[in-house]
């Protein structure tokens, strides 16, 4: 864990463009949230290669956004469960639940539907306040940092080259 | 910077295609593994499966070798399947739906020999479920037997209820004689009698006396007389509770000295005797070979019932529900179908009696669902000693309330060669041959199970081995059989399953001889007879023991009674003593008085006189 949070440190200290990590984030919060064995994670997966998205923050997102999930499932399991007993919505997911393409999304299970849901809706929220946390991070807090006399000091340390080369 | 990253195409492809080639090159020995372990698990014994196939186009499973083993012995298959092939609908398995077009199951054997142990080895708990199961038991027919029990045997094993109340009887009496010695011995307190007898003798020698003791006599004789007033009253109590207590005696006596009819009533009950009756020899030859096929439908009927019973609640129950997986919330289908349909499957089997060819129709898990029954056919081919055999069963669960399960079966001409009809060993009788044709229908509804069997023997031959000692018994049996060639069976039954009515009639009562049913009639007498007898002396005993100790109870009632009597006589005398002893100071009284008045009147004169002199 200690290795991820320092090479979380170091994606975004890197040159890597702060929208590919957020992308990573973002998408990891999709198969972090919804159940690993469900048909859209074939699609996020495919987009992850696809797309320059960063792996390491997407691996390291997907590893707290999973831990998150155990939290989040019983609210996950009642927004679905909601969702999908709505009167109005009944006639949209009688026609899906006919369809066997829908029907191997598993879109009727409760915890598929929160969970989804819920991250497809953070999606676009989360890479924007991604991308603005990332930009904040270099411009102001990595220049005031990497300026300060004590990280100086602590730079210049053999300790320090130690804990870079864990990074690597 | 560029957006897309085709190496990362690749990479996907390239993982895909791997999982994907994976689960095609491990699909069957998977589905083989998860086969056994399902069935297995459903069957409690192990069901082992040679090899699965699996063809794409179109999809379908092949399976080889499958054998079942039967969960009560565990070294026989009680089916083996040399092939099964399933033709699946594929579009149907993304719904969770197994639809199974064509089936076909071939090679079916039964009763197999296994080379390994089919035994589970099963948790402590399952095990005790199945004692439990096994204790609830299944047979249920009460049926009559030529040999009759031995009446000592039962004697032995049975628990009378004379005996029960005899014990009763004599506990009640001991308690009585212990109650009623101690009253008796208040009654007859000595000390204080003796000081009566004392008070009395004075009082008795007072009357006697002067005027004073005359006088002190009368206040001891009140005071005695009110004394013994209460001991009357304490005997009068105590006469009251031993008439009580002699009135539920005697009712208990009664009762104890009818327990044996008693008895004897139910022992006849217990061993079905009122049913031996030999108007109805029928009855007592085949109705145990009844109850054993009954029996046997039973155990059949145990293994499939969790098949034909809709399942669909079943599963309803065992959907999860639990936290990090969701509920599937189910919607309403445009063309519903069951969870498992099987459209047609042939059968094909091999027996000891010959080959069976056969089809299967419409197997549903629900039929309200696909609104067909299921149909069953199979008909002998090559058949070994039968002309012909067939079976068509219908399996209508459409209106589960109204679910009925139909079979008809059929046997042409079945050459039935030393067939033992009795096993008694005082009725021997064995058909040597004969020719059976047979025709069964039941109906299984609401757990009841109806149905009738009519069975026809021709050219049939009987005999009768001598067994036991009784001879002139087994010739009687011979002879009486010797002539009858041909005859029939109806039989009826009906009941839940674990409690059938069985009845079976037969012209063969009709045909047997008057002295036969005269023979068995007289069995049955006498065995009465004995049981009467035997009870009779069993309790002979115990029975004039409580006699005598009622006897004793007569006695202390008596010495009570007789206590009484000697208490009455003197309150009597006391009374009379103290009666005439105030009568006499009454008139003593009187005297004086008149006496006095008649001295004042004579000094009166004597004065009047004296002065008129």
């Amino acid at each position: 864990m200690f290795t991820q949070i320092l090479k979380l440190i170091r994606i975004l200290s890197s040159e890597t463009a702060p929208i590919q990590i957020s992308a990573g984030f973002a998408l990891a919060m999709i198969i972090g949230f919804t159940p690993l064995l469900s048909g859209h994670n074939l699609i996020v997966l495919l987009m992850v290669l696809f797309f320059r998205v960063n792996l390491a923050a997407f691996l390291f997102g997907w590893a707290v956004f999973s831990g998150a999930a155990y939290l989040l499932d019983p609210v996950f399991q009642n927004l679905g469960q909601t969702i999908l007993t709505q009167p109005d919505l009944s006639n949209v997911w009688t026609h899906m639940y006919n369809s066997s393409a829908w029907r191997l999304t598993r879109f009727n299970n409760t915890l598929v539907m929160g969970s989804l849901l819920v991250s497809l809706i953070a999606f676009i929220p989360m890479l924007l306040l991604g991308n603005f946390l990332i930009n904040h991070y270099r411009n102001d807090v990595l220049k005031y940092v990497n300026n300060s006399r004590l990280f100086k000091v602590i730079k210049n340390s053999k300790l320090f080259s130690k804990f870079i080369s864990l990074a690597e | 910077m560029k957006a897309i990253r085709w190496g990362g195409l690749i990479t996907f492809v390239v993982i895909v295609t791997a999982l994907v080639a994976g689960a095609l090159l491990f699909v069957e020995p998977i589905t083989k593994s998860i086969l056994e372990s399902q069935l297995s698990e459903l069957n409690t014994a192990k069901v082992d499966i040679e090899k699965v196939t699996i063809d794409y186009s179109p999809f379908s499973i092949g399976i080889k070798g499958i054998r079942v083993t039967d969960p009560e012995q565990p070294m026989i298959n009680m089916v083996d399947v040399d092939q099964a092939h399933f033709e699946i609908s594929i579009a149907d398995l993304f719904f969770h739906k197994v639809i199974i077009n064509d089936m076909s199951l071939t090679g079916i054997q039964s009763d197999t020999p296994r080379t390994s142990s089919g035994k589970i080895i099963q948790p402590i708990e399952s095990l005790k479920e199945e004692a439990d199961e096994q204790a609830f038991g299944l047979s249920g027919i009460d049926l009559p037997s030529i040999d009759l029990p031995d009446v000592n045997d039962i004697l032995k094993n049975e628990t009378l209820t004379a005996d029960k109340l005899i014990a009763e009887l004599n506990t009640y009496i001991q308690n009585t004689q212990v109650k009623w010695t101690k009253i008796k011995e208040d009654i007859n307190n000595k000390q204080r009698w003796d000081n009566y007898d004392t008070q009395y003798i004075e009082i008795e020698t007072d009357f006697k006396g002067s005027t004073k003791e005359k006088i002190d006599a009368i206040k001891a004789a009140k005071k005695l007389s009110h004394d013994l007033k209460a001991e009357a009253n304490k005997i009068k109590q105590a006469q009251q509770t031993f008439n009580t207590d002699i009135e539920r005696l005697n009712k208990e006596f009664d009762v104890a000295k009818k327990s044996p009819s008693d008895d004897i009533k139910r022992i006849k009950a217990k061993y079905s005797l009122d049913q031996l009756d030999a108007g109805n020899i029928t009855q007592l030859l085949f109705g145990e070979i009844a109850a054993e096929w009954v029996k046997l439908a039973q155990v059949w009927y145990a293994r499939i019932a969790p098949y034909l019973e809709d399942d669909e609640q079943g599963l309803q129950e065992q959907k999860p529900s639990s936290r990090f997986t969701g509920t599937d919330i189910e919607f309403k289908e445009f063309n519903p179908k069951p969870d498992l349909y099987i459209k047609n499957a042939s059968i094909d089997a091999i027996t000891t009696r010959g080959k069976f060819k056969g089809t299967m129709t419409q197997l549903s898990s629900d039929q309200s669902i696909n609104k067909q029954p299921m149909r069953l056919n199979l008909a002998g081919v090559d058949l070994k000693q039968r002309d012909k055999e067939e079976m068509a069963g219908e399996f209508n669960y459409i209106n589960k309330n109204e679910g009925f399960s139909q079979i008809n079966y059929s046997m042409l001409r079945y050459q039935l060669k030393g067939f033992q009809l009795s096993k008694s060993g005082s009725f021997p009788l064995v058909i040597d041959k004969s020719l059976m044709t047979m025709n069964i229908s039941t109906r299984l509804q609401q757990g009841v199970l109806t149905g009738n069997a009519k069975l026809n023997f021709d050219e049939t031959m009987f005999t009768s081995e001598n067994t036991n000692n009784d001879s002139s018994f087994s010739r009687m049996v011979a002879k009486s059989f010797a002539d009858i060639h041909t005859f029939n069976i109806d039989a009826k039954f009906s009941g839940a399953l674990d409690k059938m009515k069985l009845k079976i009639k037969s012209d063969l009562d009709n045909k047997i001889g008057a002295q036969l049913k005269t023979k068995i009639n007289a069995k049955k007498v006498q065995f009465e007879q004995d049981l009467k007898e035997k009870i009779n002396e069993k309790i002979k005993a115990p029975m004039t023991e409580l006699e005598a100790k009622r006897e004793q109870l007569y006695q202390l009632k008596a010495d009570v009674d007789a206590k009484q009597q000697e208490m009455k006589q003197k309150i009597a005398f006391l009374d009379g003593q103290k009666k005439s002893q105030e009568e006499i100071k009454k008139k003593d009284l009187e005297t004086n008085k008149d006496a006095a008045v008649d001295a004042n009147k004579d000094k009166v004169k004597d004065k009047l006189k004296g002065l008129f002199k």
